[in-house]
């Protein structure tokens, strides 16, 4: 299994001398590999806070679960509201509020994916690639739900991995609102042959230079990209 | 190369902000200077539009006129390519039509997309609407992307119907602005202009509440 991403800076919070709002993480819990991204909403205080606290939150939730797996998706979902609040605290979770997108799976690609708020989660199996969320009718750039808006679980999105898995691609709006839906397979086979198959740290340079040079005019977000993939000897 | 194959995955436009207006082109526009001053203002503010390349979005106009019919008198697109047509008044006031136009306008994915930022639209009267306006003011204001929209009203001379306007903005703290004469119905679109270059330069260009108006540039301008 290969597991790689990177998360730049955007135009906007370098014009203003502001940090990276973005967060990822990929991480061991149990026999499975977790990937995890987060946008920290702009305007919120302690975004780049919360989007930390959403990544450590998830996997905290995952350790809990993987005791369980059979257990359902609300119950993972709840906790990683759970977990995020205690992390966040004594903050207002409001002024930490983040989207929370990630993925984990064993070896065998037995596992699940989730996503809170905007973003893209794209799934590759034998048969094509989807994303889990179907994008909101009524949605305008920039709007989102997330962790420290609402504690609905049903604005959550999740679903179950299974061994026909090639690979998962989470992405936050910065990378996502600018990709071209028609296009979404093109893009994971390049993330999959023409960044994955490099060695790892030419692969996190390539990866970083191509979202520097994002090629969007006015591109202004945070973008951050996380790959879990699978190699087909397992499949 | 990397960059190069980029291209191919990702939008090659940048994200708009549409600024929809709504303006009245009935018969008594054509009294006092008013049509010929709304051109002017209109026209101005699709020339700054135009030349704002300090902003995050690229901001689309579009018009929609009510007069002898409501029409779509110029379909949202960048200002930077957008030929002003002036408008022309006669007719009588069937702003109802133009708020059906403006929902179905922003309804329609093909014309304004998911990755635009939060429309605006700009309702400019001088008179009472005559026709169904008020179920079409409903459909507007229960249309889930529609009621999203950042909403302005303005008045003109002392026919303007003031509650009218106010419903349409749909909030307690929205304000309904009167202009007398041309150079307030300039100042209010100069305001408009302003307040729409701030929003595509902040940090995020949906951000509407602390930016809705530039109040120190109405002074002097009744509220209806």
């Amino acid at each position: 299994m290969n597991v790689f991403g990177t998360s730049v800076q955007g135009p906007a919070h370098k014009a203003e001398g502001l940090p990276n709002q973005d967060a990822w993480l990929h991480a061991h819990v149990g026999n499975m590999r977790v990937v995890v991204v987060s946008d920290g909403m702009g305007s919120r205080p302690f975004a780049r806070e919360g989007a930390m606290a959403a990544c450590r939150a998830t996997v905290d939730a995952l350790r809990q679960w993987r005791r369980n797996p059979a257990a359902p998706p609300e119950i993972l979902v709840s906790m990683i509201h759970l977990f995020w609040r205690a992390r966040v605290a004594p903050l207002p979770p409001a002024e930490c509020a983040c989207t929370c997108l990630f993925a984990a799976a064993d070896q065998n690609g037995m596992g699940i994916v989730g996503q809170l708020g905007d973003g893209l989660v794209l799934i590759r199996n034998d048969t094509g690639v989807r994303s889990l969320q179907n994008r909101d009718p009524n949605h305008f750039s920039n709007q989102t739900e997330g962790l420290g808006v609402s504690r609905n679980i049903t604005a959550w999105s999740t679903a179950p991995l299974n061994t026909d898995i090639r690979a998962v691609v989470l992405s936050t709006d910065g990378v996502a609102d600018d990709l071209l839906p028609e296009r979404f397979e093109d893009f994971v086979n390049w993330l999959e042959k023409d960044i994955g198959l490099q060695a790892p740290q030419r692969r996190w340079r390539a990866l970083a230079t191509a979202l520097r040079r994002w090629p969007t005019p006015r591109h202004i977000d945070d973008k951050t990209i996380a790959v879990l993939q699978f190699s087909r000897r397992n499949k | 190369m990397t960059t190069r194959t980029l291209k191919s995955f990702t939008a090659a436009m940048a994200r708009p902000l549409p600024v929809l207006i709504l303006a009245d082109t009935s018969g008594s526009m054509s009294v006092d200077g008013k049509i010929e001053a709304l051109n002017t203002a209109l026209a101005d503010m699709i020339d700054t539009f135009a030349e704002e390349d300090e902003g995050k979005a690229e901001i689309h106009v579009g018009i929609i006129t009510f007069g002898s019919a409501a029409q779509i008198h110029q379909d949202p697109i960048s200002a930077s390519k957008l030929d002003f047509q002036p408008l022309s008044a006669n007719g009588m006031t069937p702003m109802g039509g133009a708020f059906d136009l403006v929902r179905e306008l922003i309804e329609d994915h093909d014309k304004i997309s998911g990755r635009a930022y939060t429309p605006a639209i700009v309702l400019v009267s001088d008179g009472q609407p005559n026709d169904m306006w008020e179920p079409a003011l409903d459909r507007l204001l229960k249309s889930e992307r529609a009621l999203k929209a950042q909403r302005f009203a303005l008045g003109i001379g002392e026919d303007a119907d003031a509650d009218v306007l106010r419903r349409f903005l749909d909030n307690p703290e929205g304000r309904v602005y009167g202009a007398s004469d041309a150079r307030q119905i300039k100042m209010f679109f100069k305001a408009v202009t302003m307040s729409m270059c701030s929003r595509s330069r902040s940090m995020n260009p949906n951000a509407t509440m602390a930016n809705d108006f530039l109040l120190s540039d109405l002074d002097g301008m009744e509220l209806l």
